[in-house]
This record gives C-alpha cells, sequence and structure tokens, in this order.
C-alpha cells in the first residue's frame, strides 16, 4: 500500500504584482548586479520548484534557486518525488468587479525600503555616510580644503554643521573642484538640503547596498495549505533522523503532520504538482498596458 | 539524555483589545461580505484576520489574528538595536550586534556596505496566532481633540476629528511555531551558497564579540559538510558550540514565556507555553497530542535537560577539492 507524508503549511507569504509596479522587487545574482523582477514572476504562487525545495529540505537536502545561478544540482529523486506529490492551498478571496472574477484577498506588511525608493528620506547624511560615499584621497582633500574656510577642523563638527558652516562662506572654487572630481552629489548638498538622497543614490545606485527605511508596506497574500508527499519505507527510515520542518515562499512554515495510507486521502482540493503551470508572466507597466489596450 | 533534533512549541496567548491593526482598504472585503465591521469611510481602524472562503459567500469566515512579525516585534524588541544607517556602517557596531544572541536567533538582513548584504534566517519560526474564543469584534467610535481655530467669519472648524476603530473585549488566540536547531548551528559566511551572515575577513571582531557573550565558547571559521546531505561540497562558516546553543535555545524559550504585547488601550500575553523536544520527527509531530511539556516559569526552563543533534561536520580534504571547483566555476560566472 503505498503512502503518503501529509506536510501542512502557514502564513506563506506572497507578494502580488500589479501592473504599474514594474520596479517591485530585484533578484541578486550572484557576483552580479541586480536585476528586475521583470518577467520573472511565475504563474502560480506555488510552483513544483518550491515544493522541490521543500521535499530537499525535509529530506537533509539543500534548496536550490529556481530564479538564478545555483552551483550545485537539484537531487533528481526528490525533483520526482516533488513532482508526483499533491498541493492543496487555501486563501480568501473576494468578488473583484471590474475584473469580474473572484481575486485574493490580501493583507498589509509593513516592510523595509531602500532609501531612495521611499516618500519619507530616513537617511541623514553623516560622517559615517561620507566615509562611505567617498575613498580616502577624496575625502583628505575635502577635509584640508573645508578646514581652509571654517577655520576649523571639520571632524570636530558634525556633518551637517560643517554644511551649515559652508554656507556662510564663499564655496564657489570649492564645489567646482568637487565636481571636477565627481562629487557633485556634495557640491549640490551644499547649495540646498534638498539634494541630500543625491548621495545616498549614487551610493546605491545599481549597487548591491542600499539603506533601508523601516517605513515601507506592502500588499501580500496569506496561503495556508497541504502537501502530499509519495514515499516509502526508506524515506520514513530517513526521515525518522531529521528535523521534519522547512520553509515555503515569504516566512511559511512547514511542517509534518502524519503519514498516511493512500486510500485514507480524499483528493478534494488536491492538485498534482506537475501538472501545476511553471509559466512566467510577463507584467507590464502602467503606461505600457495603456498603448497596449 | 534526549539527543533533540527540534523544538516545536505552542502558545496560549490572552489579551483585551486589538493589538495588531490592519490597513482601511479592509473595508471593501467587509463591504462584499456585507459584514457589520463595514464602514464607507476611510478614518477607520480594522483589526488584522484570517480570511476564509469567498467574500460575500456562504463559507465566508474570519477570526482576529496576530501576525508572526508583530510577536516577533515585542519579543526581541527591547534586544535590538535601532537599525540606522550610522550602526550599519560602523564595524564594532555592527559586529557586536551581528554576534548577539539576539541577531542570531532572530535573523537579520543587514544592507550595509557597498557590493555586501548580510544576511541570516531565522531560527524562531512562528505562525500567526488566531483567535480561539467567541469574542465579536464591533466598531466603535472616538474622538480626538485639536486646538480650535479662530472664528474669521469664512469658517467655522476646529480641529476636533472623530474616527473609527474596531474593538473587541476579552481575547484569547493560539499561536505556535518551532526553534529551528539546523538553522541555530551554523552561521555561514559563504557567497556561493547565497547565505552571507558576516564577512569572513572581519571573524576576529565576530569572534570577539561573540566572546563576550559566550566566554566558554571556542569558536573556528572552517569548511563544514551539512551531514544529511548528498552533495559533498563543504559550505565556509562557523559552527556553534552545544553549550552557547542551549543558553540561547532557553533564552528563546524564555522570551517567549513572557511575551507581552502592549499597546496604549490593549494588550496580549503568552498565558500558557507547551513545549515539544523532538527526537523523531514523525512521532513528535505538531498535531500529535504526545509528549507536550508545560512551562510555567523560568525555573522549568532551566530544568530542561537535552543534547543536540549535530548537523555540520567539519569537512574532510577530499571534499575541499570539489569546493575548489565549485569556486572556479563560479569566479568563472561572475566574470
Amino acid at each position: 500500500m503505498s503512502k503518503y507524508l501529509r506536510l501542512k503549511f502557514k502564513d506563506a507569504k506572497i507578494f502580488p504584482t500589479r501592473s504599474g509596479t514594474g520596479k517591485n522587487g530585484k533578484v541578486y545574482e550572484l557576483g552580479k548586479s541586480p536585476v528586475n523582477r521583470k518577467g520573472l514572476i511565475w504563474e502560480e504562487y506555488i510552483t513544483p520548484y518550491q515544493i522541490s525545495n521543500v521535499v530537499h529540505v525535509m529530506f537533509g537536502e539543500r534548496p536550490v534557486s529556481s530564479v538564478k545561478k545555483s552551483f550545485y544540482p537539484r537531487i533528481d529523486k526528490y525533483v520526482e518525488m516533488a513532482n508526483n506529490s499533491y498541493l492543496k492551498m487555501e486563501y480568501p478571496k473576494r468578488y473583484n468587479k471590474s475584473k469580474k472574477m473572484n481575486t485574493p484577498i490580501t493583507e498589509i506588511l509593513r516592510t523595509e525600503k531602500p532609501d531612495w525608493n521611499s516618500w519619507a528620506k530616513g537617511t541623514k547624511i553623516s560622517w559615517e555616510i561620507i566615509r562611505v560615499f567617498m575613498s580616502e584621497e577624496e575625502l583628505n582633500f575635502f577635509l584640508i580644503e573645508t578646514k581652509k574656510l571654517v577655520k576649523k577642523d571639520p571632524r570636530s563638527m558634525s556633518f551637517k554643521n560643517l554644511i551649515e558652516a559652508l554656507r556662510e562662506v564663499n564655496t564657489d572654487e570649492l564645489c567646482k573642484a568637487l565636481k571636477r572630481m565627481k562629487l557633485s552629489p556634495i557640491a549640490n548638498y551644499i547649495v540646498d538640503d534638498g539634494f541630500a538622497d543625491q548621495i545616498t543614490r549614487k551610493m546605491t545606485h545599481g549597487k548591491h547596498t542600499a539603506i533601508m527605511n523601516i517605513n515601507g508596506i506592502a500588499d501580500i497574500i496569506n496561503i495556508n495549505g497541504e502537501i502530499l508527499v509519495p514515499v516509502n519505507d526508506d524515506d520514513l527510515k530517513l526521515l525518522e533522523t531529521l528535523p521534519g520542518s522547512a520553509n515555503i515562499l515569504d516566512g511559511g512554515m512547514v511542517w509534518i503532520s502524519e503519514v498516511v495510507d493512500a486510500n485514507k486521502i480524499s483528493s478534494n482540493g488536491f492538485k498534482l504538482v506537475k501538472k501545476i503551470s511553471t509559466r512566467k508572466v510577463k507584467y507590464e507597466t502602467k503606461d505600457k498596458a495603456k498603448k497596449n489596450k | 539524555m534526549k539527543t533533540i533534533k527540534n523544538i516545536l512549541f505552542k502558545l496560549d496567548i490572552k489579551g483585551n483589545g486589538i493589538v495588531n491593526f490592519d490597513s482601511s482598504s479592509q473595508k471593501y472585503i467587509h463591504n462584499t461580505a456585507k459584514s457589520p465591521l463595514y464602514y464607507r469611510h476611510d478614518n477607520i481602524s480594522y483589526s488584522k484576520k484570517n480570511f476564509y472562503g469567498t467574500a460575500g459567500e456562504d463559507d465566508f469566515r474570519y477570526e482576529i489574528k496576530i501576525t508572526p512579525e508583530c510577536m516577533k516585534k515585542s519579543i526581541f524588541g527591547e534586544n535590538i538595536i535601532a537599525q540606522t544607517s550610522k550602526i550599519a556602517h560602523n564595524d564594532e557596531l555592527l559586529y557586536a550586534y551581528l554576534a548577539s544572541p539576539t541577531a542570531i536567533t532572530r535573523g537579520y538582513l543587514d544592507t550595509t556596505r557597498k557590493e555586501e548584504v548580510y544576511n541570516r534566517n531565522t531560527s524562531l519560526k512562528l505562525h500567526s496566532a488566531k483567535q480561539v474564543c467567541d469574542a465579536v469584534p464591533y466598531i466603535e467610535t472616538f474622538s480626538k481633540s485639536g486646538y480650535k481655530k479662530k472664528n474669521d467669519g469664512d469658517s467655522d472648524k476646529s480641529d476636533n476629528t472623530f474616527y473609527k476603530k474596531e474593538s473587541v473585549g476579552d481575547i484569547r488566540y493560539e499561536s505556535g511555531g518551532l526553534i529551528d536547531l539546523k538553522e541555530l548551528q551554523f552561521i555561514s559566511c559563504d557567497q556561493v551558497y547565497g547565505r552571507y551572515s558576516f564577512n569572513p575577513d572581519k571573524f576576529d571582531l565576530y569572534k570577539m564579540n561573540y566572546e563576550l557573550r559566550f566566554p566558554e565558547s571556542n569558536l573556528e571559521l572552517d569548511y563544514y559538510q551539512l551531514i544529511t546531505s548528498s552533495i559533498d561540497i563543504p559550505e565556509y562558516g562557523i559552527k556553534l558550540g552545544e553549550y552557547e546553543m542551549k543558553l540561547m535555545v532557553k533564552g528563546l524559550l524564555l522570551k517567549l514565556l513572557g511575551m507581552e504585547i502592549n499597546r496604549s488601550n490593549a494588550y496580549a500575553h503568552t498565558a500558557e507555553l507547551k513545549i515539544k523536544l523532538v527526537e523523531n520527527s514523525l512521532v513528535d509531530t505538531k498535531d500529535s497530542e504526545d509528549n507536550w511539556i508545560t512551562i510555567s516559569s523560568e525555573a522549568d526552563i532551566e530544568n530542561l535537560d537535552f543534547n543536540i543533534h549535530e548537523y555540520y561536520e567539519l569537512a574532510s580534504e577530499n571534499t575541499l577539492d570539489s569546493r575548489k571547483k565549485m569556486m572556479e566555476e563560479f569566479v568563472e560566472y561572475t566574470k
């Protein structure tokens, strides 16, 4: 009699994409610049790749990313096991009048956001930021030149106070020199506070780093469900030596519920994993969607 | 003594009022469902809820919940230094945080310097606390007084405002989760595996800060193999000692036992904590009613005695070649 391992999961979060949010998230490839998620969104919320990773972790293997390069392979046995599993997802819905169909109910999650992408800028410019922004030579030049202008050691003042002191004197030559050194954000900041974010923006643009503000919000869909994984006696023996837990999507906790005989399972609401689409949806920005209409 | 592989826990939470709020756009759901909680304006605060079924149909129902994020904020909130750019850019402060038990158990994502993102998965996995009593929420009206504007003849307005808020009386919730010992046991700093918890070049700074918390520890940065994995490619990082892990686990249990979520007019706190020490993951399951231990005091946590299963071991010499090949492939790919 074939047996199935019943796994349950709860609070698996997915960040749904909407038209007009073309910049919604990036994929960080190892050693490469981050790329936009555009065109990398799965049509289904949970695909065979996520189930495969759950099965890999349950059986003591490492998960393998489905959207970026990994330097170790998936284990064929567990990929096959995942494909022959059954998935049941539960998430609340409501009737959407404009789309004329049931759509998932979302929930608001407080999250972090890169500073340059936040309406409320959390970053104040300080010496710590400047030390990262400038090279050592550039910083030395800046310290020497500003010392001449404000007639005291600039490091004895906060950066903000230094800028205010510089606004009292003629900084034309200093600004010209800074612009020549490709440090225009500092030159602009000396003129006007409004340019402060240019500094952090230049620091973070296209880089793997970003100063985060804890003031973002995001819509999420919370998914609960069950996975039935076909297992044999050897698999069960192996499972006894393992922790019996895994993750799915964002924050979703997966645990072993029980081992059940195949004839005691109701197939109601379950879907064979290999029949779940792995198609990626390319979503459009608002402008493109309008043009295409 | 038991050798355990994981720790499962259940939380019984008691409270009064709503401690975790959602956005006002929840009103659309209540509108579709013809619920008494519907209010047409935006100045309303709704509680976070679990919804089931399809709004407007017979199977639709909801229950108040507290999200794992809200509970974690209250569990770890006191121990976390504010994450400001100043800390992120100062090595001493940053590594004092990264090597703290709070950061190691809670996990983190620190986007600090150019080309470096530090991330660590959490070892405390919680799912949301759902309402388990029949308390019925209702909409209450509140007012907030502002200063009275001078009557200039054109308008007669003051800054007094009325707003609505979902409210409830005594309430009970149930939550649960697990302490993931496999995740806790190893701190990776391996970019190729995508688990980069700290910069290995700053290991001395990390070790110094770690030893301040655990003076008897003996951290070694080396190549370790995940014992259960059939891929013989070791990972660069630190394996935590059993002594420190036990302290961190007991610290986490203490935090769970003392969890208190407080707002100005609402609260929720742990009423009962039950744990299950998992020796066999097929027998000691979350859904089975057997082997749960009730924890009601700090002494109960102190008296817990267990060994922790080894998930990682030092890599053998012959696996280091496969590691070298992997690195060469990585370097080639990133060119």
